[in-house]
Parts: C-alpha cells; sequence; structure tokens
C-alpha cells in the first residue's frame, strides 16, 4: 500500500516537473526570438538523417532476423506431403517477389525523404500526374499478380482435390475441449455410424452398434429417473432447479431419439462401427499413402493443425470437413535428416476453443506401410470390447493379435 | 482548453455569425450544452478523440498484461495481481482472462479506437471545415452518435469487472465457444455486454456515417465540387458508405447471436454436446456466423485504414509543398479498394470446409485488391520526390503510414493465396500482417491527424521535441513487436495461445518472445509521452497561428478559436483544387482553395 502510495507520488512528481521543464523551455525559445514550434533547418536537417538511417535499421532489421531464424533450425522443416512440397516452393516465390518489393519500394521512400528535406534555396517540384507513369504502376503489379494468382490456383487445385485412390487409409479426428479422439475406419475403409447423442462416459464419439444403443438408453433412464427424484425434492434454491429443469428436457429429448436409433436398428443394422479402432494417443500414418482425414467437433470450432505436411482444417459442430494428403517422409528418415532424435510430426488445435486452447495436442509418428499395419493390427477393435466387455463372443470376426513388442505402443486408452 | 478563454473577438465573431447562419439562435449556452451534449461537430469531435485515446489506453494495457504473460511465462508478475486482482493470483495470470484480454484489446482498438476514435473524430472535424459547411447536415443526430458510442463504451468497460470475466472468445466471437457458457466463462454475461456494446456501436456508426455521407453531399460550399474536395473528405466519405453497407450485416450476425443465446434458436449451432448434455438446438451452422461476420469484417478493416490513407495523403502533400501525385487516381483506387473490399471475405475462410471453388474465388479477388493497394503506395512515394519536406511530427507520422502500409500489405499478398493460407491461418503471421497493415498504420495515421489538426483542435500547439520522441519511440518498438511475428508464423506457432512451454518444438522461439515484449512495453511507455503532450498542450501549449503549416484548404480559413458555424462571416468561396502548392509561377509555395483562378491559370487547371 506504501508502495502504491509512493509510486503515485513520484509519478505525479515527474509530470508537473516535465510540465514545468516544458514551460521554461518554451520560454527561452521565445527570448532567442522563435517560435517553440518552428522547426530549425538543422532540426529538420537531423529528422531527414534519422530517416535515412531508419532505412539502414529496416533493411538491418530484416537481415538480422531472416539471418537467424529462417533456416530449418527454427522454422518448420521440409514439408513432408506431396502437396506440402508444392506449398513450400509457391511460398518460397511469393517470399522473394514480396521481399524484392519491400526493399524497393521502403528504399525510394526513406531515401526521398531524406534526399528532399527542406532547404530554403529550393521550391518543390509542382507535379501533380503522369498517366505514363501511373499505367507503369498499375500494369506492373498486374501481371507479377496474374502469375501468383495462377500459380496459386494451380496448389490450390492439388491440395483440394478428392483422391481417386481406393488403397486409401481413411481416420477421423474428433475434437473436443480439450483433447483429440482418433478413430481409424478399419477393414471397411467406412467410418462407422456416430451421432452425439449416443455420447457417454464411455462412448466419447457416440458411436451407435445395438449394443452401445442399449447401453445408452439404460444410462440415460436411469438418469432421467434420478432427475425426477432430485427435482421433486423440495428446492429452496430457484436457479437449481431451473438447471434441472433444463437438463430433463433435454435428456428426454435425447431420450427420443436414441429410441430412434433402437427401432430403426431391426431394419438398418448399425454394423459399420465394429471394425473401427478408437484411441486418444499417438497417431500412427503409413508413408506414401493417401490419409483421408475426416474431422468433426463435440462442441466449438477447433481446428486440426499438421503444420508439418501443411494441413490445417477447422473441426465444425453439426458440419463435417476434411483434408487429403500424402505423407513423404516418416518421423525416422525427418530425424535423420534434422539430426535431432527428438523430433516428432504434431497435431495441435488452431482455433481458440477455451481456457485450456493451449493444451490440446497429439503426436503424429509416419512409419512405413508395414509397421502401420502392425500396429493398427495390435489395437482392439470397437467389436472387440464391446465382445470382452459383454463377455460373450461377438460375431464380429476378431482381427488377429500381433504381439505389441513390434510396435513402440504406449499405454492404451480406449473409451469403450 | 481554448473555449475557456473566451475573447472580445470571439463574441464579436460570434455575433457575426448569427446575421449569416440564424440556425443558432441563442446567444449563452451552458456548460452542459457546450461541453457535454454539444451539438457543434468541432466539440463532438473532441469527445469521440478524447474517449477513443481513453479506450486505447485501456485497449493498450490490456496488451500489456498478455504480453507480460507470453514474454515471461509462468513467471509470477506482481504488477498483474495488483491491476487484475483475482484474474492474476500470486502474479500469474488466469488463462480465462488471458483469452478475455486478448479478446477486449481486439475489439476495443478495432472498434472503439480505431473505427470511432478515428472516423468520429476526423469526419466530425474535417468534414464541415474543408468543405465549408457551418456543420454536420443533423447536428443533433451527430450528438447522438456520440452517445450511443460513449454508452457502447461504458459497456464495454462494465464488462471486465463482472464477476465471470468478459468476453473471451476472441474478437471475431465465433460461435459456439460464443455462444455456451458451459464452453468458456467468458460467453455468460461478459459475452451479453459484449452484444449490447456492439449493437450500440453499430448504431451510432450508422448516425454518424448518414451524417458525414448527407453532409458530404449537400453542404459543400459555392465551388466545392467533388473534384475540388481534399483527399481528407474523399476518404472520409468512402468509409462512411463502406460502414453504412456493412455494419447492418454484422447487427444481424449479432442478434441471431442474441437469439441463440437467449431464445433457443439454432442460427449457429447444431449437434453440440456440452456439459454433459445434448443440446437440442439442431440445424444451425457456425459457418454461417463467419460469412456474416466477415462480410463486416473485411470492410471493417478497410473503415480502419482509409481514413487514415486520406490523412496521410493530406498531410504529406501540405508538408512536401507539393500536390498529391495522381489525385484522381487515388480517388479511383479508394474507390476500388472499397468495391472489391465487398467480394473478398471469405479469404478469412479457406478452411472452414468452404468449398475449394469458392476459395478460388476469393483468392482471386483478394489479389486484386493488391493493384490499387500499390498504386496508392507509389504514389505517395511520387509525392515525396523532389518536394521541399519539413518533418513535423504529423508528416514523419504520415510517412511512417506509407512504410507501414507497404510493409503490412505485401504479405497480405501470402495470406490472399488459399494454398499458403492453410498452413499460416490463425498463426501469428497473420497477427503480424494485420497488425502492421491496419493496426499500427492506422494508430500513425491518427497521431498524424492529431499532430497535424491540433492547432484546428485545441487553438494551440503541440510540442515538436516531444512529437519527435514519440514518433521514433513508436515506429522503433512497433517494428519491433511485430516484424518478428512473421518468423514465428511461418514456424507455425499458432496465436491466442496463453504459453508454449508444452511444445517443444516451439522452444526456440523462447527469447523472441521476450523480446516482443520489451519492446511493447517501450512502445506501451513512449505513448505516455504523447498523452503528456496532448493534455499539456491543449492547455498550456503555445497559441496557434491561423494557418501553422501554410496549407491551401479551408479549414485554415477559419478563426482559431472556435466559434459556432465557424465562419464569422460569409462562408468563403472555393475557386480551385486543394494541392495548388509550389506553383511554377508563383512567389509563395502555395495558393489557398479561396483564391480565385487566374486569366492564365484557367488554361492550365487541373480541375
Ligand atoms: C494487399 C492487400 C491485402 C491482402 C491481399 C490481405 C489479405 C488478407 C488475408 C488473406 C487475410 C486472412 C488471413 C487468415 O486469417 O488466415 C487477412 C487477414 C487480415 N487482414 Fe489483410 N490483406 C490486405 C490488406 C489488409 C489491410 C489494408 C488491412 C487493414 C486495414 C488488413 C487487415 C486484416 C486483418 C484485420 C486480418 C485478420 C483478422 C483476424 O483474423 O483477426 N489487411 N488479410
Ligand atoms: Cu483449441
Ligand atoms: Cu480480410
Amino acid at each position: 500500500m506504501l508502495m502504491n502510495i509512493l509510486l503515485a507520488a513520484v509519478i505525479i512528481l515527474t509530470i508537473i516537473t516535465a510540465a514545468r521543464l516544458l514551460k521554461v523551455f518554451e520560454f527561452t525559445s521565445i527570448l532567442r526570438g522563435r517560435k517553440p514550434y518552428d522547426i530549425s533547418e538543422s532540426e529538420n536537417n537531423i529528422t531527414a538523417l534519422m530517416f535515412l538511417l531508419s532505412m539502414v535499421g529496416l533493411f538491418s532489421m530484416f537481415i538480422y532476423f531472416t539471418n537467424k531464424y529462417y533456416n530449418y533450425k527454427y522454422l518448420l522443416p521440409p514439408a513432408a506431403s506431396i502437396h506440402g512440397k508444392e506449398v513450400e516452393s509457391l511460398l518460397e516465390l511469393n517470399l522473394i517477389i514480396i521481399t524484392l518489393a519491400f526493399f524497393i519500394t521502403q528504399t525510394l521512400l526513406l531515401w526521398f525523404a531524406y534526399r528532399y528535406r527542406y532547404n530554403k534555396n529550393r521550391k518543390a517540384y509542382h507535379y501533380a500526374h503522369n498517366n505514363t507513369l501511373e499505367m507503369v504502376w498499375t500494369i506492373i503489379p498486374a501481371v507479377v499478380l496474374s502469375v501468383l494468382i495462377l500459380k496459386g490456383l494451380i496448389v490450390w487445385n492439388q491440395t483440394t482435390r478428392k483422391s481417386e485412390d481406393v488403397d486409401k487409409v481413411v481416420f477421423e479426428l474428433y475434437a473436443r475441449q480439450f483433447d483429440w479422439t482418433v478413430r481409424f475406419a478399419g477393414k471397411d475403409k467406412l467410418l462407422g455410424d456416430a451421432n452425439y447423442t449416443m455420447i457417454s462416459g464411455t462412448n466419447t464419439l457416440g458411436l451407435i452398434t445395438p449394443e452401445l444403443v442399449d447401453e445408452q438408453l439404460d444410462a440415460l433412464n436411469k438418469e432421467k429417473a434420478r432427475l425426477e427424484t432430485e427435482m421433486n425434492e423440495k428446492f429452496p434454491n430457484k436457479e437449481k432447479l431451473a438447471e434441472l429443469k433444463t437438463a430433463y428436457r433435454r435428456l428426454k429429448r435425447q431420450l427420443q431419439l436414441v429410441m430412434e436409433f433402437k427401432k430403426k436398428s431391426t431394419e438398418q443394422p448399425y454394423q459399420t462401427a465394429y471394425d473401427d479402432i478408437v484411441f486418444q494417443d499417438t497417431i500412427y500414418l503409413p508413408v506414401n499413402k493417401t490419409i483421408e482425414l475426416h474431422l468433426r467437433s463435440q462442441d466449438v470450432i477447433h481446428s486440426a493443425y499438421m503444420p508439418h505436411f501443411r494441413v490445417h482444417m477447422y473441426c465444425v459442430p453439426g458440419v463435417k470437413t476434411g483434408f487429403t494428403f500424402t505423407p513423404t517422409i516418416t518421423t525416422a528418415e525427418m530425424q535423420a535428416k534434422l539430426g535431432n532424435p527428438n523430433f516428432n510430426y504434431l497435431l495441435f488445435c488452431n482455433n481458440i476453443c477455451g481456457s485450456a486452447h493451449y493444451n490440446m495436442q497429439l503426436p503424429i509418428v509416419i512409419v512405413t506401410e508395414e509397421d502401420f499395419t502392425k500396429w493398427l493390427n495390435s489395437k482392439k477393435t470397437v467389436g472387440e470390447q464391446i465382445a470382452e466387455k459383454q463377455g460373450t463372443v461377438s460375431e464380429v470376426p476378431s482381427t488377429e493379435q500381433i504381439s505389441a513388442d513390434s510396435t513402440k505402443q504406449t499405454a492404451m486408452k480406449i473409451h469403450l | 482548453m481554448s473555449e475557456i478563454h473566451s475573447t472580445h473577438a470571439e463574441a464579436q465573431v460570434a455575433a457575426h455569425a448569427h446575421a449569416h447562419h440564424d440556425a443558432h439562435g441563442h446567444h449563452k449556452e451552458s456548460f452542459i450544452s457546450k461541453y457535454i451534449f454539444s451539438m457543434d461537430h468541432k466539440m463532438i469531435a473532441k469527445q469521440f478523440l478524447i474517449t477513443g485515446i481513453f479506450m486505447g489506453l485501456v485497449g493498450m494495457s490490456l496488451s500489456l498484461f498478455f504480453r507480460l504473460q507470453l514474454g515471461w511465462p509462468n513467471q509470477p508478475m506482481p504488477i498483474l495481481e495488483t491491476f487484475l486482482g483475482k484474474w492474476a493470483k500470486g502474479g500469474i495470470l488466469d488463462p480465462n482472462f488471458y483469452l478475455a484480454a486478448v479478446t477486449i484489446h481486439g475489439t476495443i482498438l478495432v472498434f472503439m479506437v480505431l473505427t470511432a476514435g478515428l472516423s468520429g473524430t476526423f469526419s466530425n472535424l474535417l468534414i464541415p471545415l474543408q468543405i465549408g459547411a457551418r456543420d454536420m447536415a443533423s447536428p443533433f443526430l451527430n450528438m447522438l452518435s456520440y452517445w450511443f458510442f460513449f454508452l457502447s463504451s461504458l459497456i464495454m468497460m462494465i464488462s471486465l469487472f463482472v464477476e465471470t470475466g468478459p468476453a473471451a472468445s476472441g474478437w471475431v466471437v465465433y460461435p459456439p465457444l460464443s455462444a455456451l457458457p458451459q464452453a468458456s466463462q467468458g460467453s455468460g454475461l461478459g459475452m451479453t455486454l459484449w452484444l449490447l456494446s456492439i449493437a450500440l456501436f453499430i448504431v451510432s456508426v450508422l448516425m454518424g456515417g448518414l451524417n458525414y455521407i448527407t453532409t458530404v453531399v449537400n453542404l459543400r460550399t459555392k465551388g466545392m465540387s467533388m473534384t475540388r474536395l481534399p483527399l481528407t473528405v474523399w476518404a472520409f466519405l468512402i468509409t462512411a458508405i463502406l460502414g453504412l453497407l456493412s455494419f447492418p450485416v454484422l447487427l444481424a450476425a449479432a442478434l441471431l447471436l442474441i437469439f441463440d443465446r437467449s431464445f433457443g434458436t439454432s442460427f449457429y449451432l447444431s449437434d453440440i454436446f456440452i456439459g454433459g448434455q445434448a443440446l437440442e438446438q439442431t440445424g444451425g451452422s457456425p459457418i454461417l456466423y463467419q460469412h456474416l461476420f466477415w462480410f463486416l469484417g473485411h470492410p471493417e478493416v478497410y473503415i480502419i485504414l482509409v481514413p487514415s490513407l486520406g490523412i496521410t495523403s493530406e498531410v504529406i502533400a501540405v508538408n512536401a509543398r507539393k500536390p498529391i501525385f495522381g489525385y484522381r487516381a487515388m480517388i479511383a483506387s479508394m474507390l476500388a479498394i472499397a468495391f472489391l473490399s465487398f467480394i473478398v471475405w471469405g479469404h478469412h475462410m479457406y478452411i472452414t470446409g468452404m468449398n475449394p471453388f469458392l476459395g478460388s474465388v476469393f483468392t482471386f479477388t483478394t489479389l486484386l485488391i493488391a493493384i490499387p493497394s500499390a498504386i496508392k503506395a507509389f504514389n505517395y512515394i511520387t509525392t515525396l520526390w523532389k518536394g521541399n519536406i519539413r518533418f513535423t511530427p504529423g508528416m514523419m507520422f504520415a510517412i511512417g503510414v506509407v512504410s507501414l502500409f507497404i510493409t503490412g500489405g505485401l504479405t497480405g499478398i501470402i495470406l490472399a493465396d488459399s494454398a499458403l493460407d492453410v498452413n499460416l491461418h490463425n498463426t501469428y503471421f497473420v497477427v503480424a500482417h494485420f497488425h502492421i497493415v491496419m493496426g499500427v498504420a492506422s494508430m500513425f495515421g491518427t497521431f498524424a491527424g492529431v499532430y497535424h489538426w491540433f492547432p484546428k483542435l485545441f487553438g494551440r500547439m503541440m510540442n515538436n521535441k516531444l512529437g519527435y520522441a514519440h514518433f521514433w519511440l513508436t515506429l522503433i518498438s512497433a517494428y519491433g513487436v511485430f516484424f518478428p511475428m512473421h518468423y514465428l508464423g511461418l514456424a507455425g506457432v499458432p496465436r491466442r495461445y496463453y504459453n508454449y512451454t508444452a511444445f517443444e518444438i516451439f522452444n526456440g522461439f523462447a527469447d523472441l518472445n521476450t523480446l516482443i515484449s520489451i519492446f511493447a512495453i517501450i512502445g506501451g511507455l513512449a505513448q505516455f509521452i504523447f498523452v503528456f503532450n496532448f493534455i499539456y498542450s491543449a492547455i498550456k501549449g503555445p497559441k496557434a497561428p491561423q494557418n501553422p503549416w501554410n496549407s491551401t484548404t479551408l479549414e485554415w480559413t477559419t478563426p482559431v478559436e472556435h466559434i459556432h458555424g465557424n465562419w464569422p462571416g460569409a462562408i468563403p468561396e472555393v475557386h480551385r483544387w486543394p494541392y495548388d502548392y509550389s506553383l511554377p509561377d508563383r512567389e509563395e509555395d502555395f495558393v489557398p482553395q479561396t483564391e480565385p483562378l487566374k486569366e492564365e491559370e484557367k488554361v492550365h487547371a487541373h480541375h
């Protein structure tokens, strides 16, 4: 407290002193027969010189930072996907052009500022317009931009082209506050049905299978009963009661929708999710294969950012988005290339999604196709999980078990 | 302030004014009608400016708070606790408040400072004075415009103090994050206040804009044809039109968001499971909000920049003692930019899952904007060529605007390219781009305007020496803060992150983040030089001469002391364009717009 008062006193004193000094300064310049706001020629020259220096400063800054940071130690390593390579060279071309433009225009601007500083013996040149000149600097940027637009659109088309490849790997990232759930499509290359009303503590993706529908109905009914008893108790707190009522309304609707799945399951057997593989840790992907990435979100907008592959796409609740790409460099190769054994590809969230937005990442490991298959087979499918839980033999053909030592597998956290 | 020194002269001219302008029939004005509910455009300009400066200081402080966090992550900063209390227990900034600070910083700077503070001040001050009008077309609407802005600012300030904190979903407030209190603390009462504040703000902008347009179109003095308008007035006119066409769309976006938040509609919401509950809303699309938001959002960035460019044109011409080069090209490129700015909004949404073909179209239109932008830059540079430059602080800031406009505009070319934007979207590259081209450039334009027209605002001169110090410190720290951010962005460093300690790949940048924060602190402190100079000069500064910069335009023909109706006698007639500087066959280096053309001039006249 005392410190604060002291601080305030010091600040006030400084201000008063500054004001006094200023007054004295103005007074002396008046005594010298000048108006305090007149700018003398020598003063003007100093400013002009400073502008010249600022040009040197600007360019030095550019060179210093570029020299220090524009390299693989700091920036992203070479793009590790097919379209990423194209993006990389397009970026380089663009950077070269804008750097040139930067140097030329800033030089002209700051040099002219210096060169044409005030001189009482000179008069400015009354020069109001020149159509030829103006045409020149309309046409030159237009031509350069046309080239950039054209090149850009070609790369954009490559980036967004849908793959016809049947031998692709299909996987999904499901975002929520504040983690990612990963799902591979399994043998049928189809991501099984899912719906947000099916989400539960163990079924993070809201997958739909007959067993899971029953389980969800059971859970919802229990919750409904619990809410009913709670609401029937005497409630002094009106807010709490309103909250309960809202929850109850939502629950009843959810129950209805899940019942629909139950009814429909007679004609539509909901089998596609059985061979899906769901987990929440390191993602393995095969090199040189088309990867079809599907994106969904449970709550708010997130964004799946995998900068090493130049992959980035929003995850939007209620809307399906995606990105297709082909990794070209395995993690081991990249580690060797960079001489950094700790290097890892990374997925992280890049659209503001709440308080822990800054902490939503998963490592990605690119391996050979062989290793990838081994790794994938070592994971339990949804069908297997269900079967295990129910203690019965499921009708789904179970995939052969591969010994876990072939892949560097960390603890599995399967939410089923 | 100058009005307090009511002199004989003022009384006299005021009496004169009444003879010519009987709309102002009352003689004695009360304190309230003169300083608070004033309908005089010059007083309203000052109200906008002072409110803008205050809000600017608030916005800047917020940025210093989060820069402290980013520069020295996880290190206790007692000063944070002093200012923020429970939001920085033990001197460690709360992650929720970090996002809130980022959000309110952006909102205040974009809307309260660089839209209202800038347009509100200079459109109000300069439109009537430079076109030769006694006041705005509707002084009453003008007054309302300020008071709506004031209310809006007040509510934004109040939102800083609510229990759950202010809005914290970024200045673009994308739903569902902004729609659901379960998703973020700030989306509770804080967000409600944000929406209310912005709704009032839009009303203010619309009333102001209508007034500016009507005034420019109808109240020009005799001889003031559209091609004799100073470029400032053209800039304010175009800005007002942009605002009038785009802000209502933001109002619609905000209104639908209010409905979704409070009345259970689902314009933006669909299939959401949050807080253990499946929400009832289905069928909406969060992307719809983004389309609506950016339909305003992109024109908005030009609403912020164009007035600064107008001010820059004027200040550069006056102080280089040369006509602005390519007057008509300057107008045409401003019109082109304004038109194009309505068909590029999708460049903020390349990776929202929009159809790739649509992305191509937006890439094309966006890159087109670079052409008129380039023309403007070259025209400014040519205006300096063979000039006779007087470095007033206003001129220094105006040259700064051009430098920053170029640096920031160039990186826009990269972001415009959808293929490149994929990897740069939401990284620090974008932060660098728009702070340089919009934030700092436009701030510099505002400063240029304040230094240049301070004699018109307060009848006194600002101190040059302090102006120099302010300029150099601000320029150095602006480049020091935002230039390195390009490299962060190229490395994939995401924006709106509380810290990067969990990311080994960004470890190398810890020092750079500290350096950026140091520059930010220097830049922040430098602004107090300006504030001091502003307040000191308004009260104690040396009295201004009538036409301190030897300018040609009409505002310098009005008396130094403010009077109602602006000119004591008849409104001057205009005979020439505003850029007759250094005419070859003239002794003096400027010819006021009010001076009739000589016979021989009529043949060669530009306009
Ligand atoms: C040559 C002209 C310009 C081009 C081609 C351009 C292009 C772009 C593009 C493509 C983006 C989106 C980047 C992203 O979010 O991924 C962007 C962002 C932005 N630009 Fe520009 N720009 C230009 C000039 C300007 C100017 C003159 C201003 C302001 C006066 C401006 C202000 C902004 C702002 C505020 C954002 C980011 C908003 C946000 O995400 O928070 N830009 N620009
Ligand atoms: Cu996130
Ligand atoms: Cu834009």
